[in-house]
């Protein structure tokens, strides 16, 4: 340290000397931005390049048929009676042949929290997660997702080609 | 007639020659950025045309389109004018700058400079000190804190800094005994500056860093603390002119030190031109790198450094060369 004057003593000046120089790691770190200079971008071009996502991904609900091509639902509301918020709304149509089918199933999806509760609890499974994940829209009722929007989701995913 | 012609052919050439730097200005902007890019793990600009190449006019159009606001307690004159002192000394530097060899047209020889003139360092030095009153001015004149700051900053840097530098530069025409550039070219036809004067080139690269104000020491705009610095106020196309000056000084420096220390256009094989390109890019490059390496000095750093650190060993460094120059010459 210097004195009061501002002075260093000889054997602080040689103290000082013997320290590693300022100037290795200054081309240290030339060094290291040259390497990322010669490396692959890690980031992608967005709308055109989407990212691989994890197939648990929870994007929009895909609500299900079966091989007839008829709704696995059966209207039971549960999935309803579970969602913490209240994001579903479920109306269930007896038919003459005693079977119950859905009349309308719609997730808001403004309200939906992904908690994946529905899909848990859907004793049919006609409820499951797509990878879709980047929805918009400009107009608030685009968010309503009724049961034939919901059977293709893929249809929501937002397509860009330059 | 024959002084017409010479006049007109000098016109033509001082016409093109800056229409290359704007060119070569409007580019580095782009190069800037992709570079950056690159350095960061980015792609950088890609959207307007192919690799981003309609960036630079895009960018343009929308500064010339931009509302023009001068603030209510601006002083106008001094605001308007400070832009335009700051891009002219930048464009007024290529006119020294020898490019290339001399050439051959209509039987004539033309050297491919605008003016040859025998005092060039000192023309270099006075534009750079005229330069630094762009800020000064643009500072002064906008009545803001933050730019005002960045103002005081800036002629602190430039005055700490243009004082080394001279000396380095000085070490050059010690040895190679002129002060013009063309003369400075002839002189290292055998040997480069750069393996007389290994330590001037080093120090002279800092030098010139503080000169543009560049990262580390870009003290004019420091983003993080001073908003944007000395041009806060300034918006459209004086904002833009301000942002011209700084990357035609990054070419115009670039140039210079390639004249200084690389041998300007000399080469073997490939044409002159190309090789003077070449290695003004090769700096423009090393700004860049750099750039995306360092952080930013404090002020109080950068005058410690400036009088403490490179003042003493350009002075050494002059001291040197004109021993060895003495015992030798």
């Amino acid at each position: 340290m210097a004195d009061k004057k501002g002075y260093y003593s000889i054997e602080e000046i040689r103290e000082n000397l013997r320290r590693p120089s300022i100037i290795t790691p200054l081309l240290k770190g030339l060094g290291y931005t040259l390497k990322q200079f010669f490396s692959r971008p890690v980031t992608i071009q967005y709308p055109e390049e989407k990212r691989d996502i994890s197939p648990r991904w929870r994007g929009i609900h895909r609500f299900k048929k079966d091989e007839n091509g008829n709704y696995k639902c059966v209207g039971c509301g549960l999935c309803a009676a579970v969602c913490p918020a209240k994001a579903i709304t479920i109306r269930t149509l007896e038919t003459d042949d005693a079977k119950r089918i859905p009349d309308r199933f719609m997730v808001d999806s403004l309200r939906c929290i992904y908690c994946g509760f529905c899909v848990e609890v859907c004793p049919k499974d006609a409820i499951e997660y797509s990878n879709v994940y980047d929805f918009t829209g400009y107009e608030k009722e685009k968010f309503y997702l009724e049961k034939e929007t919901l059977e293709e989701p893929e249809k929501l995913s937002m397509t860009y080609k330059k | 007639m024959d002084f017409w012609i010479d006049v007109i052919i000098n016109v033509i050439f001082a016409i093109l020659s800056v229409l290359l730097l704007l060119l070569v200005v409007a580019y580095s902007t782009l190069l800037e950025r992709k570079l950056l890019g690159d350095f960061q793990l980015r792609i950088g600009p890609n959207r307007a045309g192919p690799f981003g190449i309609w960036q630079p006019i895009a960018d343009g159009l929308k500064a010339f389109f931009k509302e023009d606001v001068i603030p209510e307690k601006a002083d106008k004159i001094v605001f308007v004018l400070a832009p335009m002192v700051s891009f002219i000394t930048a464009v007024g530097i290529i006119a020294i700058i020898p490019f290339a060899d001399s050439i051959t047209i209509f039987g004539r020889h033309v050297k491919l400079i605008v003016s040859d003139i025998d005092i060039s360092i000192l023309y270099v030095f006075a534009l750079a000190a005229l330069g630094s009153y762009g800020c000064l001015l643009g500072g002064y004149s906008s009545y803001n804190k933050y730019s005002i700051f960045g103002a005081m900053r800036t002629s602190a840097l430039l005055i700490s800094y243009e004082i080394p530098f001279v000396l380095l530069i000085m070490s050059i025409v010690l040895v190679n005994g002129t002060l013009s550039f063309s003369g400075i070219v002839e002189a290292q036809s055998h040997l480069w500056n750069i393996v007389r004067e290994p330590v001037a080139f080093f120090l002279a690269i800092v030098c010139a860093l503080a000169e543009i104000n560049r990262t580390p020491f870009d003290m004019p705009e420091t983003e993080s603390e001073l908003a944007c610095g000395f041009n806060v106020e300034y918006s459209s196309m004086k904002f833009s002119m301000f942002f011209m000056a700084e990357y035609a000084h990054l070419f115009t420096i670039s140039a210079i030190l390639t004249t200084l220390f690389l041998g300007g256009w000399k080469g073997p094989l490939l044409p002159p031109i190309v090789w003077f390109l070449l290695k003004t890019f090769a700096f423009m490059f090393f700004f860049i790198w750099e750039r995306a390496t360092y952080p930013r000095f404090r002020i109080d750093q950068i005058m410690h450094f400036g009088w403490k650190v490179l003042l003493p060993l350009s002075l050494a460094n002059l001291l040197v060369t004109a021993i060895v120059m003495a015992i030798i010459g």
